[in-house]
């Protein structure tokens, strides 16, 4: 095989797809939670299922089927000495980092500084902090949690085999 | 209002959540509240507030002046209020 690593990233990757449990948790308060990963995900709003969750679990998984087939073909490909590169896998993982991010400059500065909400979010991306509204005489204090799960680690392992298949190849020219 | 009288007033709290609700406190010049009282999910429960100043508290109720710091939570999240009665 011309490309052992490219084929135990679409292995490994492939495995992870086809895991059925959520790779990140996060609560605002206990109120509103949710367990995702890219292909699932599960809403509650006070401690009720969100119908919306549903929907959204027929997109997700079909996402998955997509992604698991690409996957295949990946296999297929490169255990012919193929190089067929397939990125998804790479870049989902890196999503969650990003995710935190962009969540804190919308609800801080556009919600803080254009339209003049009193909210203190706070920047997290794995952890517990506190989230302060403060609005006619009411003073909120929210818990958000952000926690990933086991398979999220899981899901580094694919990521670090293809940066490590680029860093080889470039070596290679 | 269940009750009033001169040494406690006692509240009917209900809860219409699916999940329970905490009141950690009441608190103005002249009452208080007991103790934090815990409300299960569709379930009212009656809340004792202790007063401390019955003339008082009726002369701050007639001045409007008397406020309420009202502080209530449902899982993690804390809710503090300032009400004027």
């Amino acid at each position: 095989m011309k490309y052992p690593i490219l084929f135990s990233y679409y292995i490994i990757s492939l495995i992870v797809v086809l895991i059925p449990l959520p790779w990140w948790y996060y609560s605002v308060g206990g109120i509103f939670q949710t367990y995702d990963s890219p292909f699932q995900i599960g809403l509650t709003f006070f401690g009720e299922n969100l119908i919306i969750g549903n929907i959204l679990n027929i997109l997700l998984n079909a996402f998955r089927i997509y992604v698991a087939a690409n996957l295949i073909y990946g296999i297929i490909l490169v255990a012919r000495n193929n190089k067929y590169r397939y990125s998804t896998m790479f870049w989902l993982p890196i999503f969650y980092f990003i995710d935190p991010i962009i969540i804190y400059f919308i609800i801080d500065y556009l919600l803080g500084l254009v339209l003049h909400i009193p909210i203190s979010y706070p920047i997290l991306i794995i952890g517990k902090e506190n989230l302060r509204i403060a609005s006619q005489g009411a003073n909120i204090q929210m818990l958000i949690i952000s926690q990933p799960t086991i398979l999220f680690w899981i899901s580094l392992i694919p990521t670090i085999l293809y940066v490590l298949f680029l860093i080889i190849e470039r070596k290679k020219n | 209002m269940v009750s009033f009288n001169k040494t406690n007033i006692i509240l009917s709290v209900e809860n219409p959540l699916n999940i329970s609700i905490t009141i950690y406190n009441i608190s103005g010049d002249y009452v208080y509240l007991q103790k934090p009282y815990i409300i299960p999910p569709h379930d009212s429960k009656e809340i004792i507030l202790i007063v401390t100043n019955y003339s008082n508290l009726i002369n701050n109720i007639s001045n409007k002046t008397e406020t309420l710091t009202i502080s209530v939570g449902i899982l993690n999240t804390t809710i503090d209020e300032v009400e004027t009665l």
